[in-house]
C-alpha cells in the first residue's frame, strides 16, 4: 500500500504536497508516482523538455524527464530534510539515468551550496536514504555496463522489482531480470528485501 | 626520510598598508599568498584553490548561508570564509578547511601576526 501521486506541472518539492506527506508519514505509507501516459500531451500535464513531441516514441524515451526534474526539487526544495522518514518511488521512470543525475546533483550541490543552504548532505546521499526506483523498464545493455551502472545507482539497495507484465513493453518476469541480475543476494533484495524496508508490515509475506 | 622543516618570519609591510575592503597579494619565496584583513585581525591563504587552481584573492571574502531549514536563510560566519571566483568553494580562512564539507581538499593556510606596526607571515 502506498499513496500514488499522479504527476502533473506542480513539481513534487512544492509545498502544495506537504499536507500529502505529513500523512504519509502519519499513516507509514511511500508516497509512489507511476507514469500515466498523460505526460506532455495537455496543458498541466507533467511537460516533458523541448515541447511536444511528434511521435509516441519520443515520448516513451523521454518521460525519465519528469522523474529527472521532480527528483532534483524534492532535494534541492529540501523536502527529505523537511520530511526524513518519506520515501519517494518512482515507478516505470526507468533509472539507468539515475548515476549521472546523482553526480551532477552532488557536482553542482558543491558549487552551488550558498543557495539552497538547507541541503546539509550530498544530494546523492538524500537518494539513497528516501529514494527508490522500480526495475521496469530496465534499459538493456551489454552486462558489464548494465553492472556499472548498477553499481552507481545503489541499485541493490533502492530497486524493487516490477515486470509491467502485459504491457508491450514489459520486463519478461521470469527471463530479463533473471538474465541481467545473476547474483543471488542481490535478486533477493531486489525481488524481496528492499519492498519490505519501505512497506514493512503491511505487505504480506509468505 | 623525513626532512626538516624552517620555518622563517617575513615582514610584508605596514600593518596600515593592508586595508580592510580588499584581498591583498603578496610574494614570497616564488608563492603568491592572499592576505586578508577582518575587523579583529589577518589571514593568509595561498592564493590558489586546491579544486581547479583559480585565484583564491579574486574571490569573495564574506560569510555564508549556514546550513538551514528548508526555505530559511542564516548569514553567519562574516569575515571567515573565502570564496573560490570560479567554482564558489568556500574555504574556512583559519583553518583552510571547505565548509559543510563540500570537499576534502583543503586551502593551505600561514600564520601572520603584527609586530611594531608591521605585518610578519610564517612560512
Amino acid at each position: 500500500m502506498a499513496i500514488h501521486l499522479p504527476l502533473i506541472n506542480i513539481s513534487l518539492g512544492d509545498r502544495y504536497f506537504y499536507p500529502i506527506y505529513e500523512a504519509a508519514i502519519e499513516e507509514n505509507l511511500p508516497v509512489m508516482t507511476h507514469v500515466t501516459g498523460a505526460e506532455g500531451t495537455y496543458l498541466g500535464a507533467a511537460p516533458l523538455a523541448a515541447g511536444l513531441t511528434k511521435y509516441y516514441t519520443e515520448r516513451y524515451i523521454t518521460y525519465p524527464q519528469i522523474a529527472q526534474s521532480n527528483l532534483v526539487n524534492l532535494i534541492f526544495e529540501g523536502v527529505f530534510e523537511k520530511y526524513p522518514e518519506l520515501k519517494v518511488i518512482f515507478v516505470e521512470y526507468a533509472f539507468s539515468w539515475l548515476g549521472p543525475m546523482m553526480a551532477r546533483m552532488d557536482q553542482s550541490w558543491r558549487n552551488l551550496r550558498i543557495e539552497t543552504p538547507w541541503v546539509k548532505k550530498t544530494p546523492s546521499e538524500y537518494v539513497k536514504e528516501n529514494v527508490f526506483f522500480t526495475t521496469q523498464p530496465i534499459d538493456e545493455m551489454p552486462k558489464k555496463q548494465f553492472d556499472q551502472m548498477i553499481e552507481m545507482v545503489d541499485g541493490k539497495e533502492n530497486l524493487l522489482f516490477s515486470s509491467d507484465y502485459p504491457h508491450w513493453d514489459n520486463d519478461m518476469p521470469d527471463k530479463t531480470f533473471y538474465r541481467l541480475f545473476t547474483n543471488d543476494e542481490d535478486r533477493k533484495r531486489i525481488l524481496h528485501d528492499n519492498a519490505l524496508s519501505i512497506f514493512g508490515s503491511r505487505l504480506r509475506v509468505d | 626520510m623525513g626532512g626538516i622543516v624552517i620555518q622563517m618570519d617575513y615582514k610584508i609591510g605596514k600593518v596600515s598598508e593592508f586595508t580592510t575592503n580588499k584581498c591583498h597579494i603578496i610574494n614570497i619565496k616564488g608563492r603568491s599568498i592572499a592576505i586578508y584583513r577582518s575587523k579583529e585581525t589577518f589571514y593568509a591563504v595561498r592564493n590558489r584553490c586546491p579544486h581547479k587552481g583559480a585565484e583564491i584573492c579574486k574571490g569573495d571574502f564574506r560569510g555564508t548561508m549556514l546550513p538551514s531549514n528548508p526555505n530559511e536563510l542564516n548569514y553567519g560566519l562574516e569575515e571567515q570564509v573565502v570564496v573560490c571566483p570560479w567554482h564558489g568553494y568556500e574555504f574556512d580562512v583559519k583553518t583552510g578547511n571547505a565548509l559543510f564539507n563540500l570537499t576534502k581538499l583543503k586551502l593551505k593556510t600561514y600564520d601572520v601576526y603584527q609586530k611594531n606596526g608591521e605585518l610578519y607571515i610564517k612560512i
